[in-house]
């Protein structure tokens, strides 16, 4: 499932110079562009591209692959496939599926060849900005006695920099990994596990 | 020699000619026995109830004692029959339904099956192992965050890397394994000497190791004022020219001052050799005449080797404090006990422009501070503070969920990418990356976040 080629970029960054990554597309403009690209970025001797549906016809050769990984709409139809590719013993194997019934079929077809380790996992990236808070103290008025301070201690830098410079009751300043309010909470489930 | 795991104890002898990814029965002796595949009989027609509505769980169920479950242990029965045993004297087993059998069945094979696994090591293997059992060694970074590292980082072969980690040496095991034994890597470290302990369960070849190299954290000060000087014996006149070589040639003669240190160093070393020799020779007057020529010989071969391995410790710590000099590095990774600011800082000048860097702190306040501290230095760009969340499942036919227990946390990264460091304008430039920081809230809109 090359699709935008991203993924592969990556990985073969990860196994040059001496690996190989074979990628199967079964759309035929985008496998073209892929191999454009990889060939303007200087790589495409370390990978190789073949145009055809990696469920029906497989990945193009066999007892080689260290590992697979497939990211297509019906992956539970190319764990057969994915299994002749990947070499005799250890090779390991990675689905990636939105949806958690897609999830369910391939794990079954997992098990019926005879994979083992099967593990299925989600994660999410979650980015902080850096952000200096300022946090007004609340007045809580005086007691009425005179000569009476206010509970908290006013005693933080609170008029420097460009930052409430006439508050009264003054501010607590720190600093803070302030989550995004919106963050991407699923893109899709990982299933890995082995052939062995 | 016994190994004891997971409660189980048995002799490896036996697993040496297999295959990885073979898998042992352990004997009622204690040795290992490569498993016949048994093909599970699925076509039974299970007696299964639907809820356990009438299921009292009294403790008493299970007609079989522990004195009996040890006496069929001790006869030697396997322990694919032993579960047999237990479910046949389940009174509750056939009311339970399928899924509670299964549960059952799952729960009693790990108690009795010993069953062992042998496989070949692998960053992955590491980093989990490390993270169940071990966290505290490894600062309690997630092998996900790991992973993280190693993508952000863009470790990979060729390339010329810094490592500094506190993580027994897992960091850099992975950073080897993605670099395949192609390009370099200097290890920095505190104290005396690296760790390396989990660098060696990987099973490396030994030329991965040819181009590793280290170097003491307590050097690099010295290092980056030009004042570095390798360690000394009391008495030693070539120090000082060291120092002035050091000095002068830092920039243009790396290649000539490299020569220069290495013939210091000979006719240093011989003139020292010369030096203990005369004290050995005074030394011995005092000791028994028979043995006097034997404990000479032996005394000056110990003193020759412990002065020859002394200067072969420092001419490859020169060699190193130059590789780092040449502040060319292709990137720098940090994972370790330590306040990360500090290290951060001053690594980074060893570090070329337009590179990655990542560091790895199990808190996430240390790195807030990182931050606005490299954001004062300037010469960095892409500044980031993340933390991966991840999940495990369970997922089986009507019974996916997510699992009952998660990792609270996996640590916290910050990576970025060096820039060429304007000393001139940072005062002027730092203000505005400041003030490009506030996001006005206006902007913040919904179609923002793909990017």
């Amino acid at each position: 499932g090359t699709g935008s080629g991203s993924l592969s970029h990556a990985l073969i960054r990860t196994v040059a110079p001496t690996g190989h990554l074979y990628t199967v597309e079964f759309h035929q403009q985008r496998a073209e562009k892929a191999r454009e690209e990889f060939r303007e970025h200087g790589v495409e001797h370390l990978v190789t591209v073949t145009n055809q549906d990696v469920c029906k016809n497989g990945f193009g050769v066999s007892n080689i692959a260290d590992a697979v990984f497939l990211d297509i709409p019906s992956p539970w139809e190319a764990i057969g496939h994915a299994k002749s590719a990947l070499k005799a013993e250890g090779g390991r194997i990675c689905s990636f599926s939105p949806c958690i019934e897609q999830v369910q079929r391939t794990c079954l077809a997992m098990e019926e060849y005879g994979f083992t380790e099967i593990n299925t996992l989600e994660i999410l990236l979650r980015v902080y900005n850096v952000r200096t808070v300022s946090l007004q103290i609340p007045d809580l008025g005086k007691a009425a006695e005179d000569n009476s301070s206010t509970g908290f201690d006013s005693s933080n830098p609170s008029n420097q920099g460009s930052l409430c410079t006439n508050l009264q009751q003054g501010t607590v300043q720190f600093k803070s990994g302030v989550p995004l309010r919106e963050m991407v909470g699923h893109t899709g489930y990982l299933t890995f596990a082995t052939k062995s | 020699r016994k190994i004891i795991f997971e409660k189980q104890w048995f002799y490896l002898d036996n697993a040496i000619g297999h295959t990885y990814g073979t898998t042992f029965e352990v004997t009622s002796g204690g040795n290992l026995q490569p498993k016949q595949e048994v093909e599970e009989s699925t076509t039974e027609t299970k007696e299964a109830g639907t809820d356990n509505r009438n299921i009292v769980d009294d403790g008493k169920s299970q007609k079989l004692t522990h004195d009996d479950i040890k006496a069929l242990k001790d006869k030697g029965i396997k322990g694919q029959e032993i579960v047999q045993q237990l479910i046949e004297n389940s009174t509750t087993f056939r009311d339970k339904t399928e899924f509670a059998q299964d549960k059952y069945i799952k729960k009693k094979k790990k108690k009795y099956e010993a069953v062992i696994t042998i496989v070949k090591p692998s960053t992955r293997i590491l980093s989990t192992m490390y993270y169940a059992r071990e966290p505290g060694k490894i600062n309690h970074l997630r092998y996900d965050t790991l992973a993280q590292m190693l993508t952000l980082g863009n470790i990979r072969a060729g390339n010329k890397m810094i490592v500094m980690e506190t993580c027994a040496g897992l960091v850099l095991g992975a950073v080897m394994e993605r670099m395949g034994g192609y390009g370099s890597i200097i290890q920095m470290y505190p104290g005396g000497g690296p760790v390396r302990a989990a660098t060696s369960c990987f099973g490396f070849p030994k030329p991965f190791f040819d181009n590793l190299h280290e170097f003491p954290l307590s050097k690099v000060d010295s290092l980056l004022s030009g004042t570095f000087s390798t360690e000394t014996l009391p008495s030693e006149p070539e120090d000082n020219v060291l120092v002035e070589e050091e000095s002068n040639g830092l920039t243009d003669e790396k290649q000539i001052l490299l020569q220069e240190t290495e013939e210091e160093s000979t006719t240093e070393t011989a003139m020292e050799i010369n030096q203990t020799e005369e004290q050995d020779t005074m030394d011995m007057n005092a000791e028994d005449v028979e043995f006097k020529e034997n404990k000479e010989k032996e005394n000056k071969d110990n003193v020759r080797e412990k002065q020859r391995k002394q200067w072969e410790r420092r001419k490859k710590l020169i060699e190193t404090a130059a590789l780092l000099t040449e502040k060319n590095a292709d990137g720098l990774i940090v994972a370790s006990k330590f306040h990360p600011t500090p290290l951060l800082l001053s690594l980074l000048e060893f570090v070329a422009p337009s590179r990655p860097f990542v560091v790895y702190c199990q808190y996430k306040e240390p790195l807030l501070e990182c931050y606005t501290k490299l954001r004062e230095r300037g010469g960095v760009i892409n500044l980031k503070l993340s933390e991966t969340w991840l999940r495990n499942y369970q997922v089986l036919p009507d019974r996916s969920h997510p699992k009952l227990t998660m990792s609270g946390g996996g640590g916290y990264l910050l990576s970025g990418i060096t820039v060429v460091l304007d000393k001139g304008k940072s005062d002027s430039s730092h203000l505005e990356a400041l003030k490009m920081e506030e996001p006005s809230s206006k902007r913040c809109k919904v179609q923002d976040l793909h990017c």
